[in-house]
């Protein structure tokens, strides 16, 4: 029989040991992986054809009078797919994430993707607002869509949610919490397109928002747990709303907004040649920004598509523009959108950039806040106007 | 029933916090611990029906935190029981010692990765060797003296990680939360209040009443020479 002192030796040692196993499972797990990051490039077919002019419209039915902002979109089978958030004012209780489809003639009447009340009986945990919608297309018939959700007040207590569609945004699942800052998962927000590496991972540039600024690189598993993060240059008051665009299997460009109160009053821009694992400090390029949010994506294989507000006090207009891969040259195409001077507050703001088609080209974007527009462009279009000294001016 | 956990674990995290503070605050008014668990499970439950705006005091705090790990609700847990008994945890080795960890990784994590440095240190939750060398260092020492339920806390921890178990796949995240970086802060400023107190400003204060003197210019009593013994 065991004396007290003996079984309590005995218990000693089975916590020693278990917690040697246990150690050793976790350096297994911990190990660092030293295989090199690398993006899956999608270099897109660009034959020059369609129509010359662009085509637009307002995608909010008439009489909605919802604050609505923060549109995104992506391409389906049948058209494109919209997603924005609404709600009674900016940051408002009860909003909703909505989405509506074109198929190349008309809109579709919005329809609720979620709203905070569903987001809270998922979560079990009480959501105020909805913001920033971002669609991932994940396979053919599959779409993830991330936002941000405000658990508090303010955008600076949001943390990532993610919600997944398996029929191409007919129905949505249960949203889940993407797990991204050790400090009560709080302040990180979406606002621009994840992208994918080789490796099936997925990169989802989101900005930390709570009294630092800074955009930050979050890399997913497959499962859509976060898996790693690097941060876009150093901590700080730095900038934020990332757009990143691989231009090769190790190296990207990423457009980064302006803060508000920073000069000079130019859109930021970073670059990595190792997969995303280390990014330049962003510095200042020779574009101008009001601090406003950049949409990008892959135009041919040499050249990156824009659409950013071209000016740097207000967001007076949606200019298109082209750049090389390193983001070194910038030649503007045309303007697709521009403050209406017999309004007030009519802004053109958020624009979200897709190729919906070869060759075809979309932009949504918001007037504040009351609408929603669409506009399509060719890249007849967008040959023509790189061409065209007037769109340099 | 995934529904039903996530809601079990979040409403542990803000009734445990609530129930402590609460608690702590009772204990100024009564000696009982009985009515000080009954005082606390009182304004748990009252924050269920107090409506702050939208919703109640208890949701706001759930939402606030979110879940906290592991080493967290233990560490709160010891403050609760604490807090209602009246037992000075604060004597506890073991308890300073989880809570001097707690208050170092923090001071790591927090000021890094929230933006006020440059380098991340929660990427090395991720993957790297240098968290898992620290954990198994802390672990080594708490088995070296004894510190049982640290190590068992520590061990489910790290179990809960390899599984996958909770939201996060950081390790950061399954051993350290800000509410438990705030006590182990706390635990070692009063550490150190109470140090200086008893050290430094005591002894100064003490000195002198403490030599009986038998009036005024006289020698103090302990001073006088002892009575010579009749043995020697």
């Amino acid at each position: 029989m065991l004396t007290n002192r003996s079984s309590e030796a005995l218990a000693g040692w089975a916590i020693a040991l278990f917690s040697a196993v246990l150690i050793v499972l976790l350096f297994h797990k911990m190990a660092p992986q030293n295989a090199p990051w690398t993006f899956a490039i999608n270099i897109p077919d660009t034959p020059v054809r369609g129509a010359l002019e662009p085509s637009g419209e307002v995608i909010t039915p008439t009489g909605d009078h919802n604050f609505v902002h923060a549109a995104s979109a992506v391409e389906t089978p049948d058209g494109v797919l919209a997603f924005w958030y609404r709600a009674l004012y900016e940051g408002a209780a009860n909003a909703e994430i909505v989405s509506a489809r074109f198929d190349g003639a008309r809109w579709s009447k919005p329809r609720v993707v979620t709203d905070s009340a569903r987001v809270s009986g998922d979560i079990a945990m009480t959501i105020k607002s909805l913001a920033n919608p971002v669609p991932f297309r994940r396979s053919d018939k599959e779409i993830w869509l991330f936002f941000a959700a405000s658990r508090l007040s303010g955008w600076a207590t949001c943390e990532i949610e993610l919600v997944r569609s398996l029929d191409n945004g007919e129905t949505w699942g249960p949203a889940e919490r993407i797990y991204a800052s050790p400090f009560l998962n709080l302040s990180h927000l979406t606002k621009s397109t994840p992208f994918l590496f080789t490796d099936g991972r997925i990169g989802l540039p989101v900005y930390q928002e709570m009294n630092r600024k800074f955009p930050v690189l979050l890399v997913l598993n497959q499962d859509g747990k976060v898996v790693d993060r690097r941060r876009i240059g150093g901590g700080g008051k730095v900038g934020y709303q990332p757009m990143i665009v691989p231009t090769g299997p190790s190296t990207a460009i990423v457009f980064v907004r302006r803060l508000r109160h920073a000069s000079p009053h130019k859109i930021l821009m970073s670059r990595t040649d190792d997969g995303g694992k280390s990014w330049t400090p962003p510095a200042p390029i020779d574009l101008p920004n009001p601090s406003g949010p950049i949409s990008a994506i892959r135009y041919d294989a040499s050249h990156i598509l824009m659409a950013f507000n071209d000016d740097p006090e207000t967001e007076r207009n949606i200019t298109l523009a082209l750049t090389d891969l390193e983001g070194k040259t910038f030649r503007r195409v045309g303007v697709v959108a521009r403050t209406d001077n017999m309004l007030k507050k009519s802004n053109v703001a958020y624009p979200f950039l897709i190729s919906s088609a070869s060759g075809q080209y979309d932009v949504v974007y918001s007037r504040p806040m009351g609408t929603i527009n669409h506009v399509r462009v060719s890249s007849a279009w967008i040959e023509h106007g790189a061409q065209s000294p007037a769109a340099q001016q | 029933m995934t529904a039903s956990l996530h809601i079990l674990l979040n409403g542990a995290s803000a009734a445990l916090i609530i129930f402590t503070a609460s608690a702590a605050v009772a204990s100024f008014f009564t000696q009982s611990s009985t009515a000080r668990v009954i005082a606390s499970v009182v304004l748990v439950l009252a924050t269920l029906l107090i409506p702050i705006s939208t919703r109640s005091v208890f949701e706001w705090t759930v939402s606030a935190v979110g879940r906290l790990s592991l080493p967290g609700l233990v560490l709160l847990l010891a403050l609760a029981v604490s807090a209602t008994t009246g037992q000075r945890i604060g004597r506890s080795a073991e308890f300073r010692f989880a809570a001097l960890m707690l208050a170092v990784a923090g001071l790591v994590l927090y000021p890094a990765a929230t933006g006020f440095l440059n380098y991340d240190t929660y990427m090395l939750g991720y993957s790297g060797y240098l968290l898992p060398s620290a954990t198994a260092l802390m672990m080594a020492y708490a088995i070296f003296r004894g510190y049982r339920l640290m190590a068992v806390v520590l061990n489910v921890a790290i179990a809960a990680f390899l599984l996958g178990i909770g939201e996060s796949r950081n390790f950061w995240d399954y051993v350290i939360d800000p509410v438990a970086w705030i006590i182990g802060c706390g635990t070692w400023v009063a550490v150190a209040t109470g140090f200086l107190l008893t050290r430094i400003v005591k002894p100064a204060n003490v000195l002198a009443p403490s030599q009986p003197s038998s009036g005024i210019g006289e020698t103090p009593i302990s001073h006088r020479c002892p009575p010579k013994s009749s043995a020697a």
